[in-house]
């Protein structure tokens, strides 16, 4: 080859393929190269209609060069300043951008780590079709009326971070509930919104459609979350106190970047956990009282529902949570948390668990927990007589729904020893809902095959009966069932002594069947939709609030660095095995934090 | 399956799968518009891409037959540069001359995945650069005059002074 070319032999209209890759910090540089690039560049108007400057080097040449590109078919515009409280951004910037023909069109917007002088300035300056909106770390200096009357300003606005804003207070709550389009509100590290009780309340009446309130390392706590758990819509809450567990995550992320794992440039020389210890990172054990288990008690009257609410998709909000990576640990708890994860198709693992004679009475409880949450899933779909799911993926018990007495009932059977038609109940709910109290049904009799299984198994019922009741009490919140409730019943459990009664206990722990039933019982509980949770780092979160959110199906909870024990989380995931619990010794993945 | 001769600006002649062929929208609307006759011993010339780089597109094409269309670009979207897959990494550890050759064959040819891959890792071996240091990794030679240089210091002036 005797001519090889360079990046400038190549044709105009190919170099502008190539740019469309690049950022706009970076077509600012490549600008700054040579007179031929600088005009591409500087002329290709369809360069610039999605301006992504927040890339250093930042400087405020780059930024006022970016404004400058900006066109009527600029759609997005984002800068950050590297640091808080910077003004790259002029501020007549501020003034015109409601009135300027070439902004009028932007509908994401991020402004970080700026600060806007201007006076008596207000959000109603900003372009009312903005659908994002970030000013992470941008200081307001007159910022007391920033989002008054701010309501109906945003028809459209879907993301609004204010993160590391410390103006922001409880106040500006009040507008923001009543955007009306609102998905995710990120309050990530405001200092200085407090749990002010009225505030709050009044605008956990807006929210209408908020999916995403981030509030971690914020003083928000008990109040915020009585106040927004009826938000229709909301998928997830985040949580986390800004003590200790900042401290540490921080740590192990500095740990991590020494050992070279995410590749970045500001490694720290040394990390000394004394070091992230101190006032400056947050230590402030005061706002520890913000959340504990009481904030969680009015989940108690809710049960999960509307499965049909997507979580939204943003262009500037980071989730703090992604896919789980470590898989460390308890690793059956997280091949089931896998295998569960989709709606239950997937049998080949289920037959094979059923061949393996080590099944524990956990894993059963948790089969049967999950078939209960099939039936649950298919309520409507399920024609009474009928039985569900023919071939159930444990072979010995099968789901079966049984009209006879013209009323719902719910049997978990096994089949007899000649095949599979005849069901024989091992918990029959046979009982009529409004009489008796869902959660004290018995079982009727425990199958002696099956419980010859079990004790086989288990290498006599003596043995494993101290492990299954370490494992009772508490958290799970369930006392043991009263032998004297069941009066429909005729004749009494036969309890031969080799049986010990966490035969019992265990079925029903198992069984969220019995809240199918309760369903169309209860009318004052409502459904709320649930699915992530992060309590990160609040010590006074015990056991007690696993009982109390017991009703939500969540996809994620965090609750690493809280009081929680690993013994409630198991017995919590027997109940939940799609859940992916974030705890000490579980899941252990960090959260993004943005520092 | 039927082949279709390739000669490349150079004079060799590339025997090729037709469907592979068709990964170029360039010769597949060739084919179709013309009309050329498949059986016929017809040799498509291709006097923009000498016979190294026609191997490395055939190459590439060959690999990527069965890929699904690329889905159709959203120009809302930020555009990734780091979803090259790792045979498009391996394939593209080349000099410099060679990866501008192949963009402009791709683009010649119309291979929409070709150019899209070789772009990107153009654009990344452009990103987080000074300008200092991308002129010197292309060769650029910084051609403002002294006037205009001054321009762009003054503009950073008014920048300074508000």
């Amino acid at each position: 080859m005797s001519f090889a070319p360079s990046l400038l032999d190549l044709p105009n209209c190919v170099i502008l393929q190539l740019l469309q890759y690049l950022d706009a910090t970076t077509l600012y540089l490549l600008g700054r190269t040579c007179v031929r690039l600088d005009e591409i560049i500087r002329n290709s108007r369809f360069l610039w209609k999605r301006i992504d400057a927040r890339r250093s080097p930042n400087d405020r040449a780059k930024v006022v060069y970016c404004l400058e590109r900006c066109n009527r078919e600029t759609h997005t515009f984002l800068v950050r300043g590297d640091n808080q409280g910077e003004t790259l951004v002029p501020d007549l910037f501020y003034s015109g951008l409601n009135m300027v023909p070439k902004m009028k069109n932007i509908v994401v917007l991020a402004l970080e780590n700026q600060t806007i002088h201007e006076r008596q300035y207000s959000i109603l300056e900003f372009p009312p079709r903005l659908e994002e909106l970030s000013l992470r770390g941008t200081v307001v200096a007159k910022s007391l009326e920033f989002f008054k009357a701010s309501g109906d300003h945003f028809q459209k606005l879907r993301v609004l971070i204010l993160d590391e804003c410390a103006w922001v207070t409880s106040i500006a709550l009040m507008s923001i509930s009543k955007y009306p389009a609102l998905e995710i509100l990120s309050l990530y590290k405001c200092k200085n919104i407090d749990n002010s009780i009225p505030y709050l309340s009044l605008s956990g009446h807006g929210f209408k459609q908020l999916r995403i309130f981030d509030a971690r390392l914020s003083p928000l706590g008990n109040t915020l979350i009585r106040s927004i758990y009826k938000s229709p819509c909301l998928l997830a809450i985040y949580l986390q106190n800004d003590d200790i567990s900042y401290a540490l995550d921080h740590y192990k992320r500095e740990l991590a970047i020494k050992k070279g794992a995410p590749t970045r440039t500001d490694a720290p020389k040394t990390v000394d956990l004394a070091d992230y210890l101190t006032e400056e990172n947050g230590l402030n054990y005061e706002q520890s009282a913000t959340l504990d288990d009481r904030g969680l008690l009015d989940y108690l009257t809710t049960i999960s529902g509307q499965t049909s609410i997507q979580f939204p998709v943003s262009l500037l909000y980071l989730d703090p949570y992604n896919d789980c990576t470590c898989q460390q640990d308890d690793k059956k708890t997280q091949k089931k948390v896998t295998s569960d994860s989709d709606s239950g198709d997937d049998d080949d693992d289920d037959d094979q668990d059923s061949d393996d004679p080590d099944l524990s009475i956990r894993e059963i409880s948790a089969k049967i927990a999950r078939l209960a949450r099939l039936i649950r899933r298919n309520r409507n779909n399920v024609s009474y007589g009928q039985r569900v799911n023919h071939d159930p993926p444990w072979p010995f018990i099968g789901p079966y729904i049984d009209d006879v007495l013209r009323q719902r009932c719910l049997v978990l059977g096994y089949p007899n020893s000649e095949g599979r038609e005849d069901l024989q109940p091992i918990i029959d709910i046979r009982l009529n809902p409004r009489q008796v109290n869902v959660r004290q049904f018995r079982v009727q009799e425990v199958p002696r095959e099956i419980r010859k299984r079990f004790t086989e198994t288990s290498e006599g019922p003596q043995q494993k009966k101290p492990k299954a009741d370490e494992a009772l009490p508490g958290p799970s919140g369930l006392q043991p069932i009263p032998e004297e409730v069941n009066e429909s019943d005729n004749e009494r459990a036969p309890s031969p002594p080799q049986e010990p009664p966490y035969y019992r206990r265990v079925f029903f722990r198992g069984c969220p069947v019995i809240q199918i039933e309760n369903l169309d019982e209860v009318k004052k509980d409502f459904s709320v939709p649930l699915k992530r949770l992060s309590l990160r780092g609040y010590k006074k979160i015990t056991n007690t609030a696993l009982h109390y959110i017991k009703d939500l199906e969540l996809e994620l909870l965090d609750v690493t660095y809280t009081s929680i024990t690993k013994d409630a989380i198991e017995n919590y995931l027997v109940e939940h095995p799609s859940c992916r619990v974030l705890h000490e010794q579980f899941c252990t993945c960090p959260p993004n934090l943005h520092f | 399956m039927p082949n279709i001769k390739l000669r490349s600006s150079d004079g060799e002649t590339f025997e090729v799968d037709v469907e592979i062929a068709k990964c170029s929208v360039t010769i597949k609307t060739m084919l179709e518009d013309l009309g050329m006759d498949e059986e016929e011993e017809e040799v498509v010339p291709l006097p923009n891409v000498n016979s190294a780089i026609l191997k490395k597109v055939i190459q590439w094409s060959t690999y990527h037959k069965d890929d699904p269309p690329p889905p159709e670009d959203d120009e809302n979207k930020e555009k990734r540069t780091d979803d090259i897959s790792s045979w498009d990494a391996d394939f593209l550890k080349v000099d410099q001359g060679t990866l501008f050759e192949l963009i402009l064959a791709a683009n010649y040819l119309d291979i929409k995945g070709l150019l899209d891959v070789t772009c990107k890792t153009v654009a990344n071996m452009i990103k987080g650069k000074a300008p200092e240091e991308i002129r010197k990794t292309f060769n650029i030679k910084n051609d403002f005059t002294a006037s205009e240089e001054e321009q762009v210091r003054k503009e950073n002036e008014w920048c300074e002074e508000k």
